[in-house]
């Protein structure tokens, strides 16, 4: 069961494509740019990238840790036990090996499925919606998509 | 309908067969002597998507494949061809002609490793006998709570040394293994390396292997992930410093 333990670094015989995840500080980041012309929102997407490198050290974290340390059973050598999976479940990580990745995938997902309904919809019947400035009145309690929706179909 | 555009290649670049952009819009070339952009039409009133960032990377890593791309910053959007041939590659033609040549040949990987924060936890308990004895001081309920936050607020620091000493072990390791590396920021908790290698293409098979044995001789709490091919983002952002290509 060795190869399964090294599951996570197993499949690095070749590079992978990148995800979202990967990429996202090389693109806004890096590369030429030529300021006159970068018409995108920038301002939106750097502050979200910053948002995804904020480490939280807080009382939270210590305390967090603190149950973590001292949930750990350090007798035992081997991966998967009955705790450690308790431990992953309680957090609500998918994968505990892929935390903070995933931390950082999930936010950019939600920030951006936002836009990609919002397109979506656009596409189908906002014909002579003001430019992409023309952010939509501010709606209060954006829960989700479908809710918003309907708020503002009586406009 | 505006471009946007990917990056900046050789006007002898040839593109594959089939290759699309942001929304699906085929990417084409828009050439100006030895030089040629490389951009696809795009709506400029369409708000950006994850999966426009995304085609952006997409398009870069299969150009670089076989050929020498340099990297745009994602968001460069110019009206028309007119506009990319004359705005972008002609005041620009001597500075992207000697990057492209300096890169020639070059591809981007990058390897990123982060920490299994259960295993780096085991690793630090079993290491620091001062962090046994913490915890052993803690237990359930408020009266705890004091001993609970020195524990963690221990255990953040310990975490945070080990990430400079594994970010220094990987570090020796990758040394030799790419012509040059660069180290970029590491973002989030875990988070140990990101370190772009720039690589000849011919070399790449070489640094595939040295990757992977590396990753298999690492100790279990550091995961690694290998990225790319990718343009040499990372080391064109240092061979420019800040220096507009467009004077």
């Amino acid at each position: 069961m060795t190869v399964a333990q090294r599951s996570q670094n197993r499949y690095l015989e070749r590079p992978a494509p990148s995800s979202l995840a990967d990429v996202l500080d090389v693109i806004l980041d890096k590369g030429l740019v030529i300021d006159i012309y970068v018409r995108v929102s920038l301002v939106g997407i750097e502050l979200l990238t910053i948002d995804a490198r904020i480490v939280i050290a807080s009382i939270d974290t210590y305390l967090r840790f603190a149950e973590a340390v001292n949930r750990l059973d350090l007798t035992e050598n081997s991966e998967g036990l009955p705790e450690l999976m308790e431990d992953i479940t309680r957090n609500g990580a998918k994968r505990k090996t892929e935390g903070a990745l995933e931390a950082v995938k999930d936010r950019v997902t939600e920030v951006f499925s936002r836009d990609d309904e919002d397109e979506d919809e656009d596409d189908y019947q906002d014909e002579g919606r003001p430019g992409r400035t023309g952010r939509r009145q501010p709606e209060p309690a954006r829960k989700s998509t479908s809710r918003r929706r309907r708020e503002s179909e009586p406009e | 309908m505006a471009r946007h555009v990917y990056g900046v290649t050789s006007a002898a670049t040839r593109l594959p067969e089939v290759l699309r952009g942001r929304r699906e819009a085929p990417v084409r070339l828009v050439a100006h002597d030895d030089l040629a952009a490389v951009v696809s039409d795009v709506d400029t009133d369409a708000r950006i998507r994850r999966d426009d960032l995304l085609a952006h990377a997409r398009v870069l890593e299969s150009l670089v494949e076989d050929a020498t791309v340099l990297p745009m910053r994602f968001g460069v959007i110019v009206e028309t061809d007119e506009e990319v041939a004359h705005n972008i590659l002609e005041p620009g033609n001597s500075r992207l002609t000697a990057l492209l040549h300096s890169f020639n040949g070059f591809v981007q990987l990058t390897v990123k490793a982060h920490h299994d924060q259960d295993q780096a936890l085991k690793h630090l308990l079993r290491e620091r006998s001062d962090l046994r004895v913490l915890r052993d001081q803690t237990g359930k309920g408020p009266a705890f709570y004091p001993a609970q936050l020195r524990l963690g607020e221990a255990v953040a620091a310990g975490l945070e040394a080990l990430v400079s000493s594994d970010a220094a072990m990987l570090q020796d390791q990758l040394t030799g293994v790419a012509e040059r590396m660069v180290l970029g920021d590491i973002s989030g908790q875990n988070q140990v390396l990101n370190a772009a290698l720039l690589v000849q293409r011919a070399a790449r098979s070489r640094t595939d292997e040295a990757i992977a044995r590396l990753s298999r001789t690492l100790p279990d709490r550091l995961r690694l992930r290998y990225i790319g091919p990718q343009p040499p983002y990372s080391f064109v952002d240092g061979e420019l410093a800040g220096e507009p290509v467009w004077a």
